[in-house]
C-alpha cells in the first residue's frame, strides 16, 4: 500500500509504501487490522475534499490487497480515528516512497 | 476593562486548576478596542481537532512561560496584530478585533501549521523535515494572513488565485517579520520558513522571495513566467501549485518594496493591504495579470498615476514577467 501526503504550510510531497509481504508477521497482522478497522474497501473514493482552509494536508491512500486494490483521497480534517491510525502507521513505520 | 480582563483570566486559572479542558465552545465575541487579545493553548500531542484549543497555557498580558513554543505563539500573533494595526488600521484579522486564539504541540511529530478558519494550530515537526513552526515569526504571519483573505478577497485556493492567496501569506508574514526586526527592505533577507528546516530539508529557508528557488535544495520555485507551467487543478498538485507558484507574486512584491525603499509594510504594504482588502478590488478568482493590474491601479490612486511608487510597482510585475 502506498500513502502520499501533499499539500500543509510547505506543499510537499511525502510518500511511504508498505507490503504486507514483506513486512515482519506482527507488522503484517496489525497493518492489515488497521485497514479493516477503517473499513476501508467500503469508504468514498474522496472524503472531505475540497479543503475547506488554506495549508491542510491531503492524504491519498492506495491499498493492493489480493485481487481488490482502492485509492481514497481525503482531506485531513476529514479524517476519522481509524483512518489516522492507517496514515500514522504507514508514516512511521513505512518505508520512504 | 481591566476587571474584565482580570475575570476572564480568574476564570480560566480555575478552570485550568480543575484539570478542565479549556476548550472554547465558541470563538469569542470580538472586542473591538484597538489592543491584541490573544490566548495560546498546548494540545499537548493531542491530534483530535475537536479536542482544539487545548488546555490554556498563556493568556493575553500573562507573564512568559517555560514552554518556548508557547512564547513563540503569543510573541507571534502579536506582532502580526501590530503590522495590521499599526501599518493598515486593522483592528484584528476580521477587522473587528477577533481573539487571536493559538493551539501549539498539536499531534505529534506534526510537519504542519495552519489557520482552521477560527484558530492558528502548530504542529511540533517530525525532527527530519521540520524542527517546529513557532519559531519563524512569518510562518505566524502567514498563516494568520490566510485568515484576513478569508474576510476579504476571498482569493479561491486553487490556480493562479490560490497562488495569489499563498503570495499575500508570505508578503505579510515576510512584513511581520521585518517590521519586528525593524529592517529596511534592502536590509531583510525576504527569505521564508527561515530556521525550521529539518536535516531532511538541508538548505536556509522554504521559500526565498528575492531568489525563489534558492531556499533550500529542494526548492522549485520559478522567478519569473518563464517557469510557469499550468498544473493539474487537484490535491497531489497542490491545487496547479499553490505553494509552488506563490514565488511569481512574492518576487514581483519584493523588487517593488526594493525599488521604493524604507520599510516594506509602509508603501509597498500599504499597497498590497489595499488590493487585498477593499472590497471590489480583487476577484476571488483573480489571476496574476489581473492582480498585477489592481495592484498598480491602487499604487496609481495612493501615489498618484506616474508616481515613482506607482512605477516601481510596475516594474515588480514586468520584471516577473507578468506585465510587459
Amino acid at each position: 500500500m502506498t500513502l502520499v501526503q501533499s499539500g500543509g504550510y510547505a506543499g510537499l510531497r511525502v510518500g511511504k509504501i508498505a507490503d504486507t509481504g514483506t513486512l515482519p508477521a506482527g507488522d503484517a497482522e496489525h497493518l492489515k487490522d488497521l485497514v479493516e478497522a477503517a473499513g476501508f474497501f467500503d469508504l468514498a473514493e474522496r472524503i472531505g475534499l475540497p479543503p475547506k482552509h488554506a495549508d491542510r494536508f491531503q492524504y491519498r491512500i492506495a491499498v493492493e490487497d489480493g485481487g481488490r486494490q482502492k485509492s481514497v483521497l481525503v482531506a485531513d480534517e476529514a479524517l476519522t480515528d481509524q483512518l489516522k491510525a492507517l496514515v500514522r502507521w504507514l508514516q512511521a513505520s513505512g518505508t520512504d516512497a | 476593562m481591566r476587571a474584565r480582563r482580570t475575570r476572564e483570566k480568574s476564570a480560566r486559572i480555575r478552570r485550568a486548576r480543575a484539570g478542565h479542558r479549556s476548550r472554547a465552545l465558541a470563538v469569542p465575541p470580538p472586542v473591538s478596542d484597538g489592543v491584541v487579545h490573544r490566548s495560546v493553548y498546548d494540545m499537548k500531542q493531542g491530534g483530535n481537532e475537536s479536542d482544539l484549543p487545548g488546555v490554556i497555557a498563556r493568556g493575553e498580558g500573562d507573564p512568559v512561560v517555560a514552554d518556548h513554543a508557547v512564547n513563540e505563539a503569543y510573541d507571534g500573533a502579536g506582532a502580526t496584530y501590530d503590522l495590521y494595526s499599526a501599518a493598515f488600521s486593522r483592528d484584528s484579522i476580521d477587522g473587528l478585533g477577533m481573539e487571536l486564539i493559538s493551539s501549539v504541540h498539536f499531534d505529534e511529530g506534526f510537519n504542519n501549521a495552519f489557520w482552521n478558519g477560527s484558530q492558528m494550530v502548530y504542529g511540533d515537526g517530525d525532527g527530519r523535515m521540520f524542527t517546529g513552526f513557532t519559531r519563524s515569526i512569518d510562518v505566524i504571519g502567514h498563516e494568520l494572513t490566510h485568515g484576513v483573505t478569508q474576510h476579504t478577497a476571498g482569493l479561491v485556493y486553487e490556480g493562479q488565485s490560490g497562488a495569489l492567496n499563498e503570495s499575500f501569506s508570505d508578503v505579510f508574514g515576510s512584513l511581520v517579520k521585518q517590521r519586528s526586526l525593524n529592517q529596511t527592505a534592502d536590509k531583510a533577507d525576504w527569505l521564508i520558513g527561515e530556521g525550521i528546516l529539518g536535516p531532511a530539508l538541508p538548505g536556509k529557508a522554504l521559500r526565498s522571495m528575492v531568489d525563489p528557488g534558492s531556499a533550500y535544495d529542494g526548492d522549485t520555485q520559478p522567478r519569473d513566467m518563464d517557469g510557469y507551467a499550468p498544473l493539474p487543478n487537484d490535491e497531489e498538485d497542490d491545487f496547479g501549485g499553490v505553494h509552488q507558484y506563490s514565488s511569481i507574486p512574492n518576487r514581483a512584491f519584493c523588487i517593488a518594496a526594493q525599488q521604493i525603499g524604507g520599510n516594506a509594510w509602509e508603501a509597498a504594504g500599504t499597497i498590497w493591504y489595499n488590493a487585498l482588502t477593499q472590497p471590489g478590488r480583487l476577484s476571488e478568482t483573480a489571476d496574476f495579470a489581473a492582480a498585477a493590474a489592481a495592484i498598480v491601479a491602487v499604487a496609481g490612486e495612493l501615489f498618484g498615476d506616474g508616481s515613482a511608487q506607482q512605477e516601481d510597482v510596475r516594474a515588480g510585475w514586468t520584471e516577473v514577467k507578468v506585465l510587459l
